[in-house]
């Protein structure tokens, strides 16, 4: 029997990968979840509720439901579900993600300068020396200064994985370029499926920094330096499969980037937004430093001296770069395209080239640079950085080698402690030294399951209000919570946490609340769908030193402190239903409250010449008040072009007649059902949902024979709501596919933001009694597109069973005939 | 009209001087470099640009080769990182580190002509 050998250095990497892995579970305690952030992960804590929220339907989450897809969590949160189901530890799951960033960033680092490095190396010494250099290279990589700073590595932005999908992307494509070998393409397909959030279009930013850059490289790489043909065909198959399985959430944001006027479309085509993002480069450009790009500075203010040494290794290298390697060069090129990237600020020409690059239609995503190129850079430098190292040692005595690569070693290791400790991960929350992981409260919980539990379809309004969307949450262990509202993102009651969530109203309703306006501030709340008040009475949470930057603004018009805060929900409301510990939940009375649909009683009308929504909105509730709840208020111009301008000027032009009694049902955040009765006359059907030209109502072909099980009933029983279902798909989803709907010129904006339908008895063919379908059509595009996805996926996954057995099939054959 | 200036009789006399001097001109240009960084308040472009003008000319003149300028490379990061050291991210360290900019770039696509 042949006895194999293995060499120490061999088994370094799996060595280190190995303790890798381990250091993410000593990051938090057991129990301890970091979930906080600019866009939340939440999902580690509940990703069943966080995918219906958020990953499988065309409205956000939060506030009034603004038509916007987040499509793209769906493979992952998916993914987490089937882990969470088998792991049943958030925490476990939290750290175990951690530990795969570490350790497949690290050694697809490594092996992708094993594969640069290996062309050079000519002996088993040299091959020694690629090793060691590809290992500090990797380790260097994945504690880099750019990347375990200011949080980038944990922060919880969307793009977050990128840190070990850059390079592991990479390799799988370096591999596939080289050998041809269809199934590193399958996986880094399948990869990018189930990383979705890192190739959606909210992850365009790091998208098109590295992926672009990277494939030159990779051309660049395999033409003229291995000069090797390119696979242009796997290339296209790739390219194709990777639309098939992407199409679930590139199909709607293509369609929303083409779509005048939506946000998307603005930002990359108009004018005066380029402007606007220019206004932001200039803002940040102060905080560019090319010094601190270069040296690579590390957290560790001890070694600070340090930082010199990768800087000396690249330009050293560079020096003994005799043979004039066409690898180092190509490698060095991209680090200083990337480097220019980042910095910016590199004399007054190099400023203004930067500025006119931002009239490249979508290159305005890169007004942050300092943030979007960092992982970019950190990539390329680390490249550089083993190559480098790679030339100088080759050209060292064998002693001084040893010395020089385990002083870099330590280097690299020290200069991340924080990082490798914990510090940097756990103990930074906004840029303070707030520790992130938390221990959610149960009593919290129990308010989350109580939430979710009321069958009513309504909105709430959490309390202390702030300045954002942010919620903050403190916990037992002196931890925080301050991300997106758990509310809206778990309970699927959405809620209207901060400032940023409120408009057009946010004006109205903090003068109100200054000026002790309740009647208005009830008014209002009814005009949003606000049914429930959330408040935490914490003391910690509106009092602690460090959150004051979540409330500075609205605190000069909400209360003080948290008992102010608890007089004013009081004289909003004293009718409480929930009470556990420091969290309460009050209803708002019936009077004042409007439900999610509502036949109007009244118009008001309000001129729509000032292009200023803070100040049309007081003519809703101050200026024009009146007591009658069901009031439509429609923009003058709107008005008169839908009715004659003598009913405009008239009022109370509904309540004369009897208006048609509804009973509504939600399927799901993208469908409703609304059934009218006794519908003699024209009627306007309010929908208190953000207006969005898809949304869309038709004539349902049902008979309406039978009442619904109501679970409550509006105004003397002229609205009710049915009990609610949570369907995603079934036999009826396409329905109204091919159904005609209500002409758009019946579909108008009302409220100030919301949806409404002049419904006539014409539009209904005569009848009385009806269903009415109201759909958010938007959402049939990403059926259709999913359903392609899926296909696609399976496909993958066929194609990937196909070759592995093939494969194994034909390793036996071989082995038999050896 | 290059080839006729240098052609003439001051043209070639000047060549001469030139030649006959290399490190005086080398150290000239490298002193402005170092005069711009440590002692002249301010960004000029022309500066900046003009001294990188002269560099380059020097590199075609005397058939530089990219060794020299990735050795000014690495003295340029001892100021930039002794400046850093000692005054952090101030107007200084950051000429440096654009100069190092600079001198990277050139010595790359040195090695990628040599």
């Amino acid at each position: 029997m042949e006895r194999v050998r293995i060499n120490g250095y061999k088994i370094l990497p799996l060595l280190i990968s190995l303790i890798l892995f381990l250091i993410p579970f000593f990051w938090l305690k057991p129990g301890e979840m970091d979930l906080g952030g600019d866009s939340t992960r939440l999902y580690f804590y509940d990703p069943a509720n966080y995918l219906w929220n958020n990953g499988l339907f065309y409205i956000w989450p939060q506030g009034t439901g603004l038509v916007e897809s987040n499509f793209f969590y769906f493979p992952f949160v998916a993914f987490l579900l089937i882990l969470k189901s088998i792991l049943r530890s958030s925490y476990v799951l939290i750290s175990l993600f951690s530990s795969l960033k570490l350790v497949v960033g690290f050694l697809s680092f490594y092996g992708i300068l094993k594969i640069l490095l290996g062309e050079k190396a000519k002996n088993k010494y040299s091959s020694k020396l690629a090793e060691f250099s590809s290992i500090l290279g990797g380790l260097f990589y994945i504690l880099s200064p750019f990347l375990i700073k200011d949080g980038s590595w944990v922060s919880p932005i969307l793009s977050q994985n990128q840190v070990f999908l850059n390079p592991l992307m990479f390799y799988l494509l370096l591999q596939f370029f080289l050998a041809g070998n269809y199934r590193y393409l399958l996986i880094a397909l399948l990869v990018s499926f189930i990383f979705s959030p890192n190739f959606a279009w909210g992850a365009a930013p790091p998208f098109f920094a590295f992926y672009p850059l990277a494939m030159i490289f990779l051309a660049l790489y395999v033409v003229l330096i291995r000069k090797k043909h390119l696979p242009w065909k796997g290339i296209f198959i790739g390219l194709l499969l990777f639309l098939g399985l992407h199409a679930f959430h590139l199909v709607p944001a293509v369609i929303d980037l083409l779509e005048p006027g939506t946000n998307t479309n603005t930002r990359v085509f108009s004018k005066e937004s380029i402007a606007a993002q220019l206004n932001y480069y200039y803002g940040v450009i102060g905080f560019a430093k090319a010094s601190i790009n270069m040296l690579s500075v590390t957290p560790m203010k001890e070694f600070v001296w340090a930082s010199v040494l990768t800087p000396a290794v690249v330009i050293s290298g560079f020096l003994l770069n005799k043979r004039k390697k066409k690898i180092v060069l190509l490698t060095g090129t991209f680090f200083l395209v990337t480097f220019f990237l980042l910095t910016a600020n590199i004399t007054h020409l190099g400023v203004k080239f930067y500025e006119k690059l931002f009239y490249i239609p979508g290159f305005s995503m890169f007004r942050n640079f300092i943030v979007q190129w960092r992982f970019v850079y950190a990539f390329f430098y680390a490249l550089l950085f083993g190559q480098t190292l790679f030339l100088i040692i080759s050209q060292f005595k064998k002693s001084y080698v040893k010395m020089l690569l385990l002083i870099l070693g330590v280097f690299i290791t020290l200069n991340a402690w924080p990082f490798i400790n914990g510090d940097l991960v756990t103990k930074r929350q906004f840029q303070t030294e707030v520790k992130t992981g938390i221990l959610i409260d149960p009593q919290f919980e129990a308010l989350l399951s109580f939430l979710r539990s009321q069958k009513e379809d309504t909105k709430v309004l959490t309390l202390p209000f702030t300045d954002s969307y942010m919620q903050p949450l403190w916990s037992k262990n002196n931890a925080w919570y301050i991300g997106p509202s758990m509310i809206s993102n778990l309970t699927g009651k959405r809620d209207f946490a901060g400032y940023q969530i409120m408009p057009p109203f946010i004006n109205v309703f903090l003068h109100a609340a200054k000026g002790n306006d309740y009647e208005s501030l009830k008014r209002l709340m009814g005009l949003l769908n606000i049914r429930y008040v959330f408040i935490n009475q914490d003391t910690k949470i509106y009092n602690a030193s460090f959150s004051d930057w979540l409330f500075s603004y609205v605190r000069h018009y909400l209360p003080n402190d948290q008992k102010e805060y608890a007089e004013f929900v009081k004289k909003l409301t004293d009718m409480r239903i929930f009470e556990n510990g420091l969290y309460s939940l009050y209803a708002i009375e019936d009077k004042a409250y409007l439900p999610h649909f509502y036949v109007a009683k009244t118009i008001s009308t309000y001129e729509d010449t000032v292009d200023d929504w803070n100040g049309k909105t007081y003519s809703f509730f101050i200026d024009k008040k009146n007591d009658e709840v069901r009031t439509a208020f429609v923009g003058k111009g709107v008005c008169v072009k839908l009715f004659s301008k003598k009913t405009c000027d008239e009022k109370n032009i509904f309540s004369k007649n009897t208006i048609p009694k509804i009973e509504f049902q939600k399927i799901n955040p993208t469908k409703y059902r609304v059934k009218v009765f006794n519908a003699q006359i024209p009627y306007i059907l309010v929908f208190s949902e953000a207006y969005h030209r898809n949304w869309k109502v038709f004539i349902s072909k049902t008979n309406i024979s039978q009442k619904d099980k109501i679970t409550r009933t509006y105004f003397n029983g002229d609205v009710e709501e049915s009990i609610h279902k949570n369907i995603f798909f079934d036999k009826q989803t396409f329905e109204t596919l091919g159904a005609k709907s209500l002409p758009e010129s019946s579909h108008f904006l009302v409220n100030g933001y919301a949806n409404a339908w002049n419904i006539t008895p014409q539009d209904t063919g005569g009848k009385e009694n009806y269903e009415l379908i109201v759909e958010m059509t938007g959402q049939r595009i990403f059926y259709v597109s999913l359903a392609l996805s899926l296909i696609v996926f399976l496909g993958c996954l066929l194609w990937g069973v196909i070759s592995l057995v093939k494969g194994s099939w034909s390793d036996i054959i071989r082995r038999s005939n050896d | 009209m290059i080839k006729k200036i240098l052609d003439s009789k001051y043209g070639k006399k000047s060549v001469f001087f030139f030649k006959i001097n290399k490190p005086v001109v080398l150290s000239v240009i490298f002193l402005g470099i170092l005069a711009d960084t440590l002692f002249i308040k301010g960004n000029s472009d022309l500066r900046i640009f003009g001294i990188l003008g002269l560099y380059v000319t020097a590199v075609s003149f005397y058939k530089l080769k990219s060794r020299l300028t990735f050795l000014l490379g690495l003295v340029l990061l001892g100021v930039m990182f002794v400046e850093f050291i000692f005054t952090g991210t101030s107007e200084s360290t950051e000429k440096a580190a654009v100069w190092l900019f600079f001198f990277l770039l050139i010595g790359i696509i040195q090695q990628w002509k040599e």
